[in-house]
């Protein structure tokens, strides 16, 4: 599933570990969340989505396709 | 240190502590089984050894705890190392796998022995069955390092 976590990280001028620390996550699921490996749990989604004020759907962008990628 | 550190920090060292007691009372079980029972149909060291293993597992579990309670930043990482949703992923796909593995070996090796019995293969010699065993043994842990390894690369 694409995303807009690396934007909106890079626009607060966090690093990676930071927004790790933040989210209450390891740094290595921040790196594969961005690079759009690994889909995160519905309740790290909406962390993520709370620590950025922003709603889930903005920052997690869902399409069809992705329910062929499995989980 | 947040509340959810020393939670995770106090669950670890009742782990520790439990493995401890456990492995002290089988150590003084078989010293004293060694000084007061003779004649015993088996040695009563590999009791006192087996709780030895479990009391140094678990003093170095209450020591490594007590360092992190010095520590909230590292105490903070190993707890997000720890339970983070995506290394819990991968080790549990891992696990799975392993015992799929594991499951499959101790069946083949079950239908081995009998139709060894009935005489449609080769009965396994002691030394045969050992090595049989150490694969059934190794094998499923060389899969889970590998899919541990394997899923950390992908992601």
């Amino acid at each position: 599933m694409r995303n807009r976590l690396e934007e909106c990280r890079l626009g607060r001028g966090w690093t990676q570990q930071e927004l790790a620390d933040r989210a209450g996550v390891s740094r290595q699921t921040i790196i594969s969340l961005e690079r759009g490996r690994y889909n995160p749990s519905i309740l790290l989604a909406f962390r993520l989505a709370r620590i950025f004020t922003v709603r889930i759907e903005e920052l997690f962008l869902y399409t069809e396709e992705d329910d062929d990628e499995g989980v | 240190m947040k509340g959810s550190d020393r939670a995770w920090l106090r669950q670890q060292s009742r782990w520790g502590s439990v493995v401890a007691g456990l492995g002290g009372l089988l150590l003084a079980g078989g010293v004293l089984l060694q000084l007061l029972v003779r004649g015993l149909a088996w040695d009563p060291r590999l009791l006192s050894g087996l709780g030895l293993l479990l009391l140094g597992l678990g003093a170095g579990q209450l020591v490594r705890q007590a360092s992190l309670r010095r520590d909230p930043a590292a105490a903070r990482r190993q707890r997000l190392e720890a339970q983070d949703e995506r290394s819990a992923g991968i080790r549990a796909r891992a696990g799975l796998r392993a015992f799929i593995v594991s499951s499959l070996c101790t069946w083949a090796l079950l239908r081995w022995t009998s139709f060894a019995s009935n005489g449609q293969l080769p009965v396994l010699s002691g030394d045969t069955l050992w090595y049989a065993l150490i694969a059934i043994l190794l094998l499923p842990q060389l899969v889970f390092f590998c899919s541990l390894l394997v899923e950390e690369r992908r992601g």
